[in-house]
């Protein structure tokens, strides 16, 4: 239909979704692309004068300096790479898990669903890392592997496993918290999934099981690619990130400007790179479900 | 979906399954609720009780003496109306400037428009840290640093915290929303912004909510930008504020400060425990308000906002 309009009604689309579009374009040019372009010129100067922001060409000086000089940027990367790899897959699959568990119909779903909303409405940010800074994390692990697996056990079993589970279930604990915005995408997922769809295997005698992977999870990719982006996001953009602190520190407290916005770059780009990524080896699943 | 439900008709494994299923969530639940709970309890307790172990949930003195210290070391009136007022406008920005920018990038095709949205999803992914010193600069530009505006003014633009993400979800709706009734309302001589504030944004609803109550929630918890914009004391808001407690009380209680310097890191914090948990309560009370104000049509707005990631 769009290709039949001629001239004049194809212009005066453009000029409606351009002004619709205007207020944006307003912001890019106010509040984005000089602090944008900044911090990447900054990446390839030198800051001379910081009163009227003379500069003068570095060429790559600050990300060889990275690499040669900075001890930690590669260290802290790799530990935050390696976090993540846990992190990500870990919150999406508890996300789908607890998705499907409160989609289902049974007595008491409100109030658990209300529950397991409960950290994205309080627990956002720094409410919560006030709290993990008093070691409330820790407290509620110690609570739920005492119950889980009692002292004589833990002694039965040494150090070594016990360390181990100690440590899965603080990682699963703070996972829990933070995959609230993930559980709600997953949720409004499944609830486009349509109901004739279960009835329909259901009259042929499929099993939960089979339903849940030739039904659900198909149906889910492309919810759980919207979900991983998120998650990857949040991920680095997250100020507690370790990578992050560090590049903090070399802006305001070491006042490298220039090298901490190649940093920052560099991390982005990454960023960036690992999104495209995961496009890349989710889109055969993706296409199939369109089809 | 019912799962429960078939099975229990049949056998009584389903009755043990049933169990299980009900044990599991509410070992969930108490994970999720753990941090509010010990939140809760240790605002109410004595420096005394918080200090001996074996007082865990039921405090032995009862005490509303930390939240009288934390509102004060809070300056609760001042900061709080900032933090509300600061919350609310930025809010109303990203609904009105968001909502109008995702129609125009769904329904309308202009020269760049996949050029421009790529950038939309770019400024999502690129964190405010890397740009604040820039962004900090050209809010020096426009006189605006040491107010509130840095927060308000670009949500206005569809920029601001996290503003690229309500562009697409709000992008992500329109684009399965039926053409046919903005049709019916241009054929009625409906002009294309009438038509969307009157036809296509009421029936946003679902996806409105959600956005609103996100923004709400990350607006109000946010201490990275107003700690670099704002340095007026009276311009503070909440979770700034919160960062700076524990220096607050140690001024505020003046020699017993003293006693606590001399102790190390892990006293200091214990000792400022109770009142810190309190602060953190209050900070939340206006969230936990909103949430129960809107928790029905939340968890209907996600049920219904359909979200598919095309």
């Amino acid at each position: 239909m769009k290709k039949q309009k001629h001239g004049a009604a194809k212009r005066r689309e453009a000029i409606t979704g351009l002004l619709f579009v205007s207020p944006w374009i307003i912001g890019l040019c106010a509040f984005f692309a000089f602090p944008i372009f900044r911090s990447l010129q900054l990446c390839f100067v030198n800051v001379v004068n910081m009163t009227d922001y003379s500069v003068e060409w570095a060429g790559l000086d600050h990300f060889k300096e990275i690499f040669e000089t900075d001890t930690w940027y590669i260290k802290h990367f790799l530990t935050s790479m390696k976090e993540m790899l846990l992190q990500i897959p870990l919150t999406n699959i508890f996300a789908i898990f607890i998705a499907i568990l409160i989609n289902k119909k049974f007595p008491g779903r409100t109030v658990y669903r209300t529950i397991f909303f409960l950290p994205v409405i309080l627990g956002a940010g720094f409410v919560m890392s006030q709290l993990l800074g008093q070691g409330v994390q820790g407290e509620a692990m110690e609570t739920v592997r005492s119950v889980l697996l009692p002292t004589q056990i833990r002694i039965y079993l040494g150090p070594k496993v016990t360390t181990f589970f100690t440590d899965f279930l603080s990682l699963i604990t703070s996972i829990l918290w933070k995959c609230g915005v993930q559980i709600i995408i997953y949720l409004s997922g499944l609830q486009s999934v349509s109901p004739s769809l279960y009835e329909a295997a259901r009259v042929d005698s499929a099993t939960e099981w089979e339903m849940f992977w030739l039904i659900t999870m198909p149906m889910l990719t492309p919810i759980m690619l919207l979900n991983l982006v998120y998650s990857l996001v949040d991920y680095f953009i997250n100020s507690d990130n370790l990578l992050f602190k560090h590049i903090q520190n070399t802006a305001f407290q070491l006042n490298q400007f220039e090298n901490s916005s190649a940093m920052s770059w560099l991390f982005f780009l990454w960023a960036i790179l690992l999104v495209l990524v995961i496009f890349a080896v989710m889109r055969p699943f993706v296409k199939k479900v369109k089809d | 979906m019912n799962k429960l439900k078939h099975k229990s008709s049949n056998s009584a494994g389903a009755v043990i399954m049933r169990i299980a299923v009900y044990l599991f969530l509410t070992g969930l639940a108490f994970v999720f609720l753990y941090p509010f709970m010990i939140m809760l309890v240790d605002s109410v307790k004595t420096y005394a009780d918080i200090s001996n172990n074996t007082v865990k949930w039921i405090p032995r003195n009862f005490t509303l003496s930390n939240y009288k210290l934390a509102l004060e070391a809070l300056n609760v009136w001042r900061t709080g109306a900032n933090s509300v007022i600061v919350t609310v406008l930025a809010t109303v920005g990203h609904m009105i400037s968001c909502s109008l920018v995702a129609y125009g990038f769904a329904r309308y095709r202009f020269p760049l428009r996949n050029a421009m949205f790529a950038i939309v999803v770019l400024s999502i992914l690129i964190p405010t840290q890397t740009i604040i010193i820039p962004s900090y600069i050209t809010y020096t530009n426009m006189h605006i640093v040491d107010t509130h505006l840095p927060m308000i003014l670009p949500t206005f633009f569809g920029f601001g915290l996290r503003g690229g993400i309500f562009i697409f979800l709000f992008r992500q709706y329109f684009i399965k929303v039926p053409k046919s009734l903005e049709e019916a309302a241009a054929i009625d001589g409906c002009g294309p912004l009438r038509t969307f504030a009157q036809v296509v944004l009421p029936s946003t609803g679902a996806t409105m909510v959600v956005c609103f109550l996100l923004s709400m929630v990350w607006h109000f918890n946010d201490s990275y930008e107003p700690s670099i914009y704002l340095t007026n004391y009276d311009q503070y808001m909440l979770p700034q504020m919160l960062s700076m407690l524990s220096a607050n009380l140690s001024n505020m209680q003046g020699d017993v400060a003293d006693a606590a310097q001399n102790i190390s890191n892990d006293m200091q914090i214990m000792y400022h425990r109770g009142v810190v948990m309190a602060a953190v309560t209050i900070c939340l009370i206006p969230l936990f308000v909103l949430y129960v104000v809107m928790q029905r049509k939340f968890v209907e707005g996600v049920e219904r906002s359909g979200l598919t990631g095309e």
